[in-house]
């Protein structure tokens, strides 16, 4: 049988049309052999760039420096660290609406960020036929990055929804952005968390119920309320953000600075609490987003 | 032309059992031929490494090199293929083969079979790769290539215009 079949099979392949064009090949050698000097020389460039960034970020920790400090759009109110009692009235949604139909200007980098989104987004169900919403992006001119939030509502009878974030430098390069996430509402409260050189992103998502997110710290320093991301009727869920300071996390720096996180409605009243920290007083640990 | 190293005399040598590897496996002689070229000039690139693993396994490596590229080049194919058939409405048109009936049959009954079944039928039968060295190449038990070319045989022979007995024996 094995003789039949490799007859078959030398029958039907193809042979070379020509002899081996050396020429050709030595071309293509040479561009391949170019190609690599030039990815060889461009990661150089990018190591001797990010070093001192590095650098600079370690030098900040050694100074308090505040948090998300520059929203571009929408206009969304600054998070501040804070140790004040909650104010009777609920504070106004920084972000009173999804920002669908506003855009970033076209060749921007927010721009380029919410096309590597929206193209995560399409591996979701519906793919391109639903087309993904910016709900919201924030600057940090402290840290240089912005942080985004896209998402693609169901369509019945899919109840589950996606969602997907990213964190970008002012060129929308070096961006790192989470896959897609697709959940029911689920918990009333989860997180995420990512270190950089310098700072923490955490980020998550909480029941509409909750008007603040405070997270606490381990070292001592004051509980910061972290920016609501209201999402509008479309979506279940609200989400939220915040950028900290945060050293290396071995045990001899320190470690993970996060200890909790704390959902509180307007009247104050707690939600849900969690940890996002190592494990301690009993609180149970936050599900991830 | 010099070839101090060897490497041109070793191109020479794997190039046409590479090209009809590469045509089985896409089922396209012109893709076959660019795919062969650039996988050569993968092994020219390093061939100083290449060449310290003896005469068998650079062969072998070179087909590594061929499979993977042959894999991208189907999958971007299928997605062209996939969009072109949405923007027109329809498949594709038919690519003109001018090949005899016979072969032009062996050529789309083995292009039919799934990607992993096609590579151990090829790499076996066509490139003549022990069952070893194709396990190697695939990254699976001997066990999973026996189970595979004996598959694609399976099928194959549901093909008209392929004669194959049905009595399979595997000597590697």
């Amino acid at each position: 049988m094995a003789p039949e079949i490799r007859e078959q099979l030398r029958r039907a392949a193809r042979d070379p049309r020509a002899d081996l064009d050396e020429a050709a090949l030595r071309r293509r050698v040479r561009q391949l052999r170019r190609r690599r000097v030039a990815s060889t020389v461009t990661a150089v460039a990018l190591l001797a760039l990010l070093v001192p960034l590095g650098q600079a970020g370690l030098e900040r920790l050694r100074e308090p420096v505040s948090i998300v400090d520059r929203p571009v759009a929408p206009e969304l109110v600054p998070t501040t660290a804070t140790t004040s009692p909650l104010p009777r009235e609920p504070i106004p949604s920084p972000v009173p609406d999804p920002v669908r139909g506003n855009r970033p200007r076209a060749g921007s980098a927010e721009s380029r960020a919410f096309g590597r989104l929206a193209s995560e987004l399409r591996r979701c169900p519906g793919g391109a036929s639903v087309p993904a919403d910016l709900v919201a992006y924030v600057w940090s001119r402290e840290y240089q990055r912005f942080w985004m939030l896209a998402a693609k509502q169901p369509r019945a009878p899919e109840t589950r929804f996606c969602w997907t974030s990213g964190l970008f430098d002012a060129k929308a390069g070096f961006s790192l952005w989470g896959a897609r996430r697709i959940r029911s509402p689920g918990a009333p409260l989860t997180h995420m968390g990512g270190i950089h050189p310098g700072f923490a992103l955490i980020e998550g998502r909480v029941t509409k119920q909750a008007t603040h997110v405070r997270l606490r710290f381990r070292d001592g320093r004051p509980p910061m309320d972290l920016l609501i991301i209201r999402a509008g009727d479309r979506y279940p869920t609200n989400f939220y953000v915040g950028f900290f300071l945060q050293g290396p996390t071995s045990p001899a720096q320190g470690g993970w600075a996060a200890a909790t996180l704390t959902a509180l409605d307007a009247a104050g009243q707690t939600v849900a609490t969690c940890r996002v920290g190592p494990p301690g007083d009993g609180t149970p640990k936050c599900p991830g987003s | 032309m010099e070839d101090p190293e060897g490497v041109i005399g070793f191109c020479h040598r794997v190039r046409p059992r590479l090209v009809g590897t590469l045509s089985l496996l896409c089922g396209d002689g012109d893709a076959a031929e660019e795919l062969a070229q650039e996988t050569l000039a993968r092994v020219w690139l390093r061939w100083s490494r290449v060449r310290e693993l003896g005469e068998p396994r650079a062969t072998a490596w070179t087909f590594r090199v061929a499979i993977n590229l042959a894999n991208s080049w189907v999958r971007r194919r299928m997605a062209e293929r996939r969009a072109r058939a949405r923007l027109a409405g329809q498949a594709a048109s038919a690519h003109l083969d001018p090949d005899p009936a016979d072969a032009l049959a062996v050529r789309q009954a083995v292009a039919a079979l799934p990607r992993r079944q096609r590579t151990a039928l090829v790499l076996r039968y066509y490139a003549d790769l022990p069952v070893a060295e194709v396990a190697a190449l695939m990254g699976c038990a001997p066990g999973t290539v026996k189970s595979l070319t004996s598959k694609a045989l399976t099928a194959l022979r549901r093909v008209e215009g392929m004669h194959i007995a049905e009595e399979v024996t595997d000597g590697a």
